[in-house]
């Protein structure tokens, strides 16, 4: 898993296809901690819902990188679909955790106090948030979806509906964050939801994709 | 005790028709297998699925060895360079020794050096690359789709000293090609891939007859073997001893014969 999480790494690094989506995240995380008087939470839930869009379009972006044959070429090193799913998933989750990492000390230098309480709840929201749209951006991928234009009608309507609509995923911690609501609770619902969505959709794609191939 | 064996197997993609279908084979330590076919015949499906990327939808596999792939083409469109996508393919394949790269990129004579991204690659060029991968980790069993095509002759040669360092090392080898010769030339056994089916080896030499009209059932007639009809233009694959029968039928059914000439499976 390490070795396939090096390769899809250097494939992502080469094919700069991470520069648009990073570069928006960043811009936004400037503009969002610019203000050392603002309270640090509401940020978060902003920042927080950046980082789904951010991974989901990683992901994405790494998987449509092989082409299906050169993709086959890959498996047939690797041997199983799961692992192949899996470095990729690593790989993002990593890109994820480095960006999680440049937030929040971001945040720290500009807002200039070190609250460890409030760095948790971003941290852990930042993750949760990237994990999610890991989740969401599998089934949308090239493993599954022919072409880039569905993929990116699936993604943006999936994003759209889960970061605004009030289902019980994401949206409620990103709203507690928002309006200083009490967090305990959709903290542990954000973050269990983001992970059981997350292995649900590894899962499901891993199994498909083998199905299919 | 056969390295690989299949036994029943298919494939369907969805609810489509069979692409391939009831298909047994044992691939034996030490063989060159060559499968013969026309395009679309089933054999990239066939390949695939023996080297563990796709699934087949009915019968089973049995073995497993260590595999190298090959496929027909090898779309190399990324910036990274050859040596390095290599080592990358090394690695997640287990290897810990990479010293065999470069040596190997050598031998192939890959125009532009380890370093030269795979996208500025010519077809060629990148079959080389998709050829040093799979042969790299001296696997079991290496299968080769198409291997010659794009290939210039100079890299023909080294393929071919590759496929028999791999006989001579206890490994076996499996390969499609739609050239007669070119199987015959490399392969231990020849098997017949003919819509979907795997056929049995078939040596005796046969006559390749074309014919120009209309209205009679070849299929039918002792001794031929294969009938491909485009338009008017028949093609009879016929065994030798039928020959006379069946030029001396078509001439009395009004047909033209266009061409007779030897044909080896």
């Amino acid at each position: 898993m390490v070795a396939l999480t090096r390769y899809y790494l250097a494939l992502l690094g080469h094919s700069q296809r991470y520069i648009p989506a990073v570069l928006a995240y960043l811009a936004l995380a400037s503009i969002l901690y610019s203000d050392p008087r603002s309270p640090v939470l509401p940020l978060y839930g902003v920042s927080g819902g950046g980082m789904i869009v951010v991974s989901c379009w990683l992901t994405i972006a790494l998987l449509d990188i092989e082409d299906p044959v050169q993709r086959l070429v890959t498996l047939s090193h690797a041997r199983q679909w799961r692992r192949m799913v899996g470095g990729a998933v690593i790989t993002v989750f990593c890109s994820v955790l480095a960006l999680t990492l440049v937030t929040e000390t971001w945040s720290m230098i500009r807002i200039l106090k070190f609250q460890p309480g409030a760095l948790g709840i971003g941290f852990v929201t930042h993750l949760a948030c990237g994990l999610l749209g890991i989740a969401i951006a599998l089934p949308c991928s090239r493993l599954l979806v022919n072409r880039i234009g569905w993929t990116v009608i699936a993604a943006t309507v999936t994003l759209v509906v889960v970061i605004l609509a009030k289902i019980p995923l994401i949206h409620p911690l990103l709203q507690a964050l928002t309006s200083s609501r009490p967090l305990t609770g959709v903290l542990i619902l954000g973050v269990t939801t983001s992970i059981a969505a997350l292995v649900a959709s590894f899962l499901a794609v891993s199994s498909v994709v083998r199905r299919r191939a | 005790m056969s390295l690989l064996r299949l036994a029943g197997v298919g494939k369907r993609y969805g609810k489509g028709e069979f692409v391939l279908e009831e298909v047994d084979l044992a691939v034996e330590p030490g063989r060159v297998l060559g499968i013969l076919g026309a395009n679309g015949s089933g054999k990239s499906t066939l390949l695939r699925i023996m080297a563990r990327v796709s699934t087949a939808s009915a019968g089973t596999l049995h073995g497993s060895p260590t595999i190298g792939y090959l496929p027909d083409r090898f779309p190399a469109g990324q910036r990274m360079g050859a040596r390095a996508y290599l080592k990358h393919m090394a690695r997640i394949g287990g290897l810990d020794d990479l010293s065999m790269i470069d040596p190997l990129l050598e031998r192939l004579a890959l125009v532009g050096g380890p370093t030269a991204p795979l996208r500025t690659l010519s077809k060629g060029n990148a079959q080389k690359v998709g050829l040093a991968q799979a042969v790299m980790a001296r696997p079991e069993l290496l299968i080769l789709d198409e291997p010659w095509s794009g290939l210039d002759v100079s890299t023909h040669a080294i393929l071919g000293e590759l496929v028999a360092e791999t006989r001579e090392r206890g490994a076996s080898v499996v390969f499609t090609d739609h050239r007669p010769q070119v199987v015959h030339d490399q392969a231990d056994d020849v098997h017949l891939m003919e819509n979907g089916r795997l056929t049995a080896e078939i040596t005796e030499p046969a006559t390749r007859i074309v014919l120009h009209g209309n209205g009679t059932d070849w299929s039918d007639e002792p001794g031929v073997r294969h009938v491909h009809a485009e338009g008017t233009r028949v093609v009879l694959t016929v065994d030798l001893s039928t020959v006379d029968a069946v030029l001396l039928r078509a001439l009395k059914d009004g047909w033209s014969v266009r061409e007779v000439a030897p044909w080896s499976p």
